[in-house]
């Protein structure tokens, strides 16, 4: 398919400093080569030309320059389930107090969300560690096997067993069983007892190695059986499976298990009702807020270390209660909410913190209120935002920097050379943060990402490392706060509120904040200019909410079809 | 030689936990006529073990004399009762970190162990692209020298790691076949304790369900491969790939099961502290609040898996060093004011805190040296007169530098090598960490003539192996 390096122009400026920051900032680590990747420039509503390079985690090119793009479905690798919907998949199927023992905590990485395959691989330790596990509810199980079993295998043997294997089988793997799964887990047991073992103990043995097969451990989508052609739709069960691991990070209930196996949700009217279900669930709005938080990388974020507990705790909630106000009910803001809301829930405790006179005075009595003009700015003017992307004593310039442009309009930064700190020159310890700005922006080949990032961190320098509102730094000199992101129409901003409300009104925020909960649902970075993210902006569109937006992923062609790629032995 | 039991309380400052306690076992049945074999533990740090910000080489070898060991630098001090068994080698350079492009962390930690590149900068006819990026998720492509040296010996590695699993820093690489995994080690004492000795408990007489489980697992795993290719055949082409990786790890494991493994040790027992159970879910601790206490445990776990013939290579990996404050240092307050990988580039922090810190891993390792040299090990020996521990850094100093490595070697390998000795490899330009590994190798018998990658060039034209370090030798 040909590359289309045409790119719709809304702002020139902004294409030259584009190409100065491709040349200059660092290695591009895109999978697919180079060119115009990594920043949209289209304007708003349904694609604007803007194609670009095929490649990675499925989404394609558009056609040669015109209007509409064609949505791809999802190429990369299926979702292994995380700790958590293990935890909520065993709970569903053993019916019994399961003691299980301490999994290792797969590695948090940095906005890499809980669902990415990077936080999921698997290591040799990990998977020993499951295998120990599935022995130990293998062997609890075996003290349970009439609450599980509808036959005594003791008594009736193989034709129990091998009713117990279709049923227990399909709620583990989430779908009935071929031949050959059957065939394998009644020949284990089969084997054991001719080898002198009791049935009870060969049930056992094959519920460990049911716990333990990719089928039970992954969300794998292959189709329907017998259908291999290369793209598809996800089979009844396999929706069923991505929808409730996806809204409730835990298996399909009754209901929906129903809805899989009479085939209904193929019809998109139930298939939307069945999601506007999970996502009124209790459930369900923790996941959203939980996406979110992973999002922003605050994620079990805790300064306690940093501030006293009680402002610790607070800032906490703060995130807690606004995402609530935010995102749901009859009043939910529009995704740009998140970066340009006016109000906000704070305590006695913040309203001392932040310096806001008319609010709460009692620590842990919250009241919901019109913030100063220069904490509107949503996520972006919280406590707990300043403090992640901050030192104990002072913001990160460079850190803020990073994450707008990274995580708020998906602009690929490349990676900084081995000894990037060694270089950062060395000022006297009065220097202003503009002054080792400008000392890093003149260095090479330091300054073509510098020059870039640091004055976005700049303009948010009137928010201490704590959030707090200043005017001047503790050694008197005044805080000037005036940044530029080239991205934005005008580029100039002030304040980190100033720029949250700019980045609210970038249609390129709307695309990234799709992107980002694509990656959620998908588990594989999705480029911002992918033909997905933009159908998905364009869907939800400027009034559209965070439930919007995950309905319209539900909805799209990357969550409900796949592509298989080339067969194995393609030339 | 009768041992008595021994409590290794400490009541330190800052300790806010009571330590393990390790019951020592019975009287062992053998070793009455035989000597002890030989043992190697390998001991990784990361993030360096200099503090002085002109670097100096003094600040971590000695000063003195080039072959005698001189005044012992403030970080190596805790090693003063030892100092006899010291070897430190200088002038050996990381010569593989440099062929990949990396932040300065992910290349050096990689190739520590294993000197090897990534995977990924082979084409499929095995063809080398230097500067290929080296990331978290870069796979080593040969195994590490623990793994290494374990499977040339046939004795079960001991993979010990200490905290949350910091993804820069996947030192340890088990070959599997054809393909090469990461093992990130065993976290957990109590559960160490009961693979390593789950078979040396008197038999009951009738076998639990899940003794009865562990017993068939290799029948177990042979049906889970056999579920995997029945998926595999349906699924797309990313699916199968990490669908081959599971199915490797799988045999892996598989591989464990086959091995196995005479314990000499009568009703060996571990006893940990009464909040054990606190710590337990802390066990992966991305702060590394219970590093102290865990360094130590599994330090005497070592210990006991050698004298009761587990093993004869262990290796203990601490890895929670990124956001570690070390509060144990503090009483339980963070000791130093930020992350500690900040403080070790300098950013925040004094140098003052970070010879503190230096200093408490040697003092920390020189307990374990006191807890080897106070095992009976054979009719004659300690068992740290049969052990060598090595001590080694994946990086210089704070300036991502891997040349010049710490490398700290205690023990003679009952007289193979010479010690008590500085040796210094940096006048004649170096050589390779390589070199050192095949010496450990060859000192314990292999006949390994290199180790690690060994086709191409190393960065900058330096050979990656040259041969053993013929002067560490006896």
């Amino acid at each position: 398919m040909p590359r289309h390096d045409s790119i719709s122009i809304t702002r020139p400026s902004a294409v030259a400093v584009l190409l100065l920051m491709l040349s200059a900032c660092g290695g591009n680590k895109s999978a697919d080569g180079g060119g115009a990747d990594g920043v949209a420039t289209s304007g708003p509503a349904a694609g604007e030309g803007a194609g670009s390079a095929d490649g990675t985690a499925g989404e394609g090119a558009g056609p040669a320059g015109g209007d509409a793009c064609e949505p791809e479905p999802y190429a990369g690798p299926s979702l292994a389930l995380t700790d958590r919907q293990l935890s909520t998949t065993l709970e569903a199927l053993f019916p019994f107090e399961l003691q299980l023992p301490a999994l290792p905590q797969r590695e948090r990485r940095a906005h890499a969300f809980s669902t990415s395959s990077v936080s999921n691989q698997l290591t040799l330790g990990q998977l020993t560690r499951w295998t120990e596990a599935a022995e130990s509810i293998a062997a609890q199980a075996h003290d349970h096997l009439d609450t599980l079993m509808p036959c005594d295998v003791g008594a009736e043997g193989e034709a129990c067993l091998a009713r117990f294997v279709d049923d227990f089988g399909a709620r583990a793997y989430r779908r009935p069983l071929v031949a050959e799964e059957r065939d394998g887990l009644i020949a284990l047991y089969a084997g054991l007892v001719a080898d002198g073992l009791d049935p009870r103990v060969s049930t056992s043995a094959v519920i460990a190695a049911v716990l333990q097969a990719p089928q039970f451990m992954s969300q794998l989508v292959v189709g329907e059986p017998g259908d291999d052609t290369q793209r598809f739709a996800l089979t009844g069960h396999e929706l069923a499976s991505h929808l409730a691991y996806l809204l409730t990070d835990a298996p399909p209930d009754a209901a929906l298990r129903t809805l899989a196996a009479d085939g209904s949700l193929a019809d998109p009217i139930v298939l939307r009702a069945e999601a506007q279900r999970l996502l009124d669930d209790p459930r369900g709005r923790e996941v959203i807020k939980r996406v979110i938080r992973e999002w922003f990388d605050i994620e079990g974020a805790d300064y306690s270390t940093r501030v006293d507990p009680q402002l610790a705790d607070a800032m906490v909630e703060e995130i807690e209660r606004d995402l609530d106000a935010w995102l749901f009910g009859d009043a939910a803001l529009p995704v740009s909410g998140l970066l340009s809301a006016q109000h906000s829930e704070i305590d006695g405790r913040l309203a001392q913190h932040y310096g806001i006179d008319d609010g709460p005075s009692e620590p842990g009595s919250w009241q919901q209120l019109e913030l100063p003009a220069h904490y509107q700015g949503g996520l972006l003017t919280k406590a707990l935002v300043s403090a992640r992307y901050s030192s104990l004593e002072e913001p990160s310039i460079i850190l803020r920097g990073v994450f707008v442009l990274r995580e708020l309009l998906c602009y690929e930064l490349g990676t900084p050379p081995l000894d990037a700190v060694d270089r950062n020159p060395q000022l006297p310890p009065e220097a202003l943060p503009r002054e080792k700005a400008e000392a890093r922006a003149a260095l090479n080949p330091c300054g073509g990402c510098h020059s870039q990032i640091d004055p976005v961190g700049l303009g948010m320098e009137d928010l201490d490392q704590l959030g707090r509102f200043r005017s001047e730094y503790s050694n008197g000199a005044p805080v000037d706060s005036a940044g530029e992101l080239a991205l934005l129409d005008p580029p100039e901003f002030t304040g980190a509120a100033g720029l949250a409300q700019a980045l609210a009104a970038e249609p390129l925020f709307l695309e990234c904040a799709a992107a980002q909960f694509s990656e959620y649902a998908l588990g594989e970075p999705v480029r911002v200019n992918r033909c997905g993210p933009r159908t998905l902006a364009s869907e939800v569109g400027s009034a559209g909410s965070v439930t919007d937006l995950m309905l319209a992923l539900i909805e799209s062609e990357a969550f409900l079809t796949r592509d298989r790629g080339a067969p194995e032995n393609a030339p | 030689m009768n041992m008595s039991r021994r409590s290794f309380l400490r009541g330190a400052a800052g300790v806010t936990l009571g330590l393990p306690l390790l019951e020592m076992f019975q009287p062992r049945r053998s070793w009455a006529q035989s000597a002890a074999p030989t043992r190697v533990l390998f001991i990784s740090t990361g993030f360096s073990m200099d503090i002085n910000t002109s670097y100096e080489r003094e600040t971590w070898s000695s000063s003195g004399d080039e072959n005698a060991i001189g005044t012992l630098s403030t970080i190596l001090e805790p090693f003063s009762a030892h100092r006899d068994r010291l070897t430190i080698v200088g002038g050996i350079d990381n010569v593989v970190a440099g062929l990949m492009a990396s932040n300065g962390h992910n290349a050096s930690g990689k190739t520590l162990l294993s000197c090897y590149p990534i995977k990924a900068a082979f084409d499929a006819s095995g063809n080398f692209t230097e500067g290929v990026e080296c990331d978290w998720t870069s796979e080593i492509a040969g195994p590490s020298i623990d793994h290494h040296l374990a499977s040339r010996l046939g004795t079960p590695l001991l993979p010990l790691s200490i905290g949350g699993v910091h993804s820069e820093h996947r030192m340890r690489w088990q070959q599997v076949g054809d393909s090469v995994v990461f093992d990130e080690g065993q976290t957990n004492p109590q559960q160490v304790f009961d693979n390593l000795f789950a078979t040396a408990a008197a038999a009951p007489a009738e076998p639990s369900p899940l003794e009865i489980l562990r017993a068939r697992r290799g029948s177990v795993l042979d049906a889970v491969l056999d579920q995997l290719g029945s998926v595999r055949r349906r699924a797309g082409q990313a699916d199968r790939e990490r669908l081959d990786q599971h199915a490797d790890l799988v045999r892996a494991i598989e591989r464990d099961v086959q091995q196995t493994v005479q314990i000499v040790c009568d009703n060996p027992s571990l006893s940990l502290p009464s909040n054990w159970s606190h710590i337990e879910g802390d066990l992966f601790n991305g702060d590394g609040v219970y590093d102290d206490v865990l360094l130590r445990t599994m330090g005497r776990l070592s210990a006991l898996a050698f004298a009761c013939q587990a093993t004869r290579v262990a290796s203990i990996h601490l890895r929670t060093i990124q956001t570690n404050t070390f509060p144990w240092l503090a009483g339980g307050s963070p000791f130093i004011p930020a992350n500690f990988h900040a403080v070790v580039h300098h950013d925040e922090g004094t140098a003052e805190q970070r010879e503190a810190i230096f200093r408490w891993y040697a003092s920390a390792i020189a307990e374990l040296l006191d807890i080897l040299a106070a095992t009976p090990d054979g009719p004659d020996t300690s068992l740290l007169d049969n052990t060598l521990v090595v001590w080694v850094s994946s990086l210089r100093h704070s300036a991502h530098s891997v040349n010049d490595l710490p490398v700290l070697l205690v023990g003679d390998l009952q007289g193979e090598l010479r010690k008590g000795r500085r040796v210094d490899y940096q006048p004649q330009g170096g050589r390779s960490l390589g070199d050192l590994w095949t010496t450990v190798l060859q000192a314990m018998g292999a006949p390994d003539t290199h180790f690690g990658w060994n086709t191409g060039s190393g960065a900058g034209g330096r050979p990656l192996n040259s041969g053993p370090l013929s002067e560490l030798f006896a």
